[in-house]
């Protein structure tokens, strides 16, 4: 089933956007958002994506600016501050059995790109 | 002598033609198959025609085997159009009752194993729209388009509708369709429990569909999984083995475990520690038991955060207090997790309820009652007003309505007599509308059937249920 990414919205909290650690200091924040604006501005390949502990994203200058907001606002920079730590999803214990989807299911029918990614 | 058989011939065609003798559609169309071979078979050996033989193999086959043509050779060289006009010449035993319907589901089959331009889309949209009768067939086949145009959720309902229909309605094999087709949409996300319940439940056993299921069941270690000796026969006796044989060997790399043995309950010291387990239940995503257990460890670290929150409030220079940042960090777990639990609500019943999943669950109930009232109020003016939609929409209608109400039960049982007593007036009306003044018998008798199923409380309308599901039969 082709179900929306239910981890999107934890991604794309500000400080994964932006890069930045839960301490660092309003002038980090701000510098951080300036560099991503002007990378994103010049069309830079590298800054339309960005690596989260809860796997890969990616992220435009409207993306940048929201995150930029939010991190003005003391509750909500408090908030965000609490989803973002969190420890990265590869951190589990190898399974010794793959229990995990079936990725070639599809092909079993003889169907090819039928499900929306 | 031949003048009786004559007479007696007519006289069957006759009262076959004015209904009063009730022959099933199969044994006539064999009975056509048969005088259409022995007058073809006949003209060759008449005419000494060159390569008679040849012909008479040929015609053999496409009269008594299209389906084998159009599985292993037309489908896979991809040639929707020809598919079509495969089923609509030959007649498939599968889909005689419904040959337009039978012709786009192979040509839909055809087009899904290449990239489907909207142009062929459109073009078996276009026979489907004129297809008379419309029964399972055609809910597989408007399944089946809908899949190709990408719309999952209303493929993934009409599939559920068809793979539920009454066996009146539609074949073992277009059954077997849409069964297969829901076994593949869970189990390439991982959703073993749904193959699971495909496999096991349903109003028909499917070989493949049951194969799966078997495999799923030692995949997610269920306490009744099959040994390997077991398991190997089922999967040689399924179809689809090469396709399927890589994930046989992952289901036999896991031990059979024959008690349930319940995961230990995190001990996370931390709320990182606990998000991070959240987030593997979140991504993992068909273990309701493990979703609750990691809810309920992040739950249980927030309150003694309150002073350090507190602090880092003060320390920034916000204005409001720990309790309403808490509260939002809960409401925000609770949106994450009611999509999860909107997808597959046997996470919910599979699971030990905390505040936080009682609340997601009330967010998708209220939703889906929401969902429901407004698809009832629109059957209820419809029905008022004498006005109905295409036969296909129609279906697709009834499909959305069908899959809200089963979502809703699967989340929460209890609630089958008040989802009765929301849907009974409006969706009986409206099939009695749909049965008497259009004749779409199918469609009501599909209605009625699914209303009397969850009619348990209700002995006056289960009565009625039961002479309005006697009259569809009568009528199919």
């Amino acid at each position: 089933m082709t179900r929306h990414d239910p981890l999107a919205d934890w991604r794309s909290n500000p400080f994964f956007v932006l890069e930045i650690a839960t301490d660092a200091t309003p002038t980090e924040v701000e510098r951080a958002g300036q560099r991503l604006l002007g990378l994103l501005a010049i069309g830079s390949a590298t800054a339309g994506t960005y690596q989260t502990p809860l796997g890969p994203a990616t992220r435009n200058a409207d993306r940048v600016r929201q995150a930029l907001a939010a991190l003005r606002d003391p509750e909500q920079r408090v908030l965000h501050e609490l989803w973002a730590n969190v420890v990265p999803m590869g951190g589990q214990e190898p399974s010794h059995a793959d229990t995990g989807p079936w990725k070639e299911a599809e092909h079993a029918l003889g169907w090819s790109g039928l499900w929306a990614r | 002598m031949g003048a009786v058989a004559g007479i007696i011939i007519a006289i069957f065609i006759g009262r076959l033609l004015y209904g009063s003798i009730k022959v099933p559609t199969v044994v006539l169309v064999c009975a056509a198959k048969l005088t259409v071979l022995g007058i073809t078979s006949g003209f060759v050996q008449a005419t000494e025609m060159p390569a008679g033989e040849f012909i008479r193999v040929v015609l053999l086959v496409l009269i008594w085997a299209p389906t084998t043509i159009l599985r292993w050779i037309v489908v896979p060289l991809r040639m929707p159009r020809l598919a079509y006009w495969t089923v609509m010449i030959c007649w498939p035993l599968g889909v005689v009752k419904e040959l337009r319907a039978g012709g786009v589901i192979f040509g839909a089959l055809a087009l899904a194993r290449t990239g489907a331009s909207d142009e062929a889309i459109r073009w078996l949209e276009q026979r489907l729209r004129g297809a008379e009768p419309m029964q399972g067939a055609a809910v597989v086949a408007a399944g089946l388009l809908a899949a190709l145009r990408k719309d999952d959720d209303l493929a993934r309902r009409l599939f559920a509708v068809a793979d539920r229909m009454d066996k009146r309605l539609i074949s073992r094999s277009v059954r077997a369709i849409a069964r297969d087709w829901l076994v593949v949409d869970a189990a390439r996300v991982g959703n073993w429990q749904r193959v699971i319940r495909l496999g096991r439940g349903g109003s028909s056993w499917l070989r493949w569909s049951y194969s799966m299921a078997r495999i799923a069941e030692r995949l997610t270690g269920d306490p009744r999984a099959w040994r390997g000796w077991q398991l190997w026969p089922c999967f040689l006796l399924a179809p689809r083995r090469r396709a399927t044989y890589p994930l046989l060997r992952r289901a036999l790399a896991v031990p059979v475990r024959r008690s349930a043995q319940p995961e230990p309950t995190p001990s996370v010291a931390e709320l990182p520690l606990a998000l991070g387990g959240l987030a593997r239940a979140i991504d993992g995503a068909s273990d309701g038991a493990a979703l609750a257990r990691a809810i309920d460890a992040v739950d249980r670290q927030l309150d003694p955060m309150r002073d350090a929150i507190e602090q880092r409030l003060n320390a920034l220079g916000g204005r409001s207090d720990a309790g309403a940042i808490l509260s939002a960090f809960r409401q925000r777990l609770i949106e994450l997790v009611a999509p999860l639990i909107e997808d597959d609500p046997y996470l919910a019943r599979e699971a030990q309820r905390s505040s936080i999943l009682e609340q997601a669950i009330w967010q998708v109930r209220r939703r889906l009652f929401g969902d429901l009232e407004a698809r009832c109020k629109d059957y209820r003016e419809r029905t008022q007003d004498g006005s109905a939609l295409d036969l296909v929409d129609e279906w697709e209608a009834w499909a959305m309505l069908h899959g809200s109400a089963d979502q809703l039960l699967e989340l929460d049982p209890t609630v089958e007599s008040l989802l009765f007593q929301t849907v009974f007036a409006p969706v009986c009306n409206f099939a009695a509308f749909q049965h008497n003044g259009r004749k779409r018998i199918a469609l009501a008798h599909d209605m009625f059937i699914w209303l009397l199923r969850h009619a348990r409380s209700d002995a006056q309308a289960r009565e009625l249920l039961a002479k309005n599901v006697q009259a569809g039969i009568a009528g199919i």
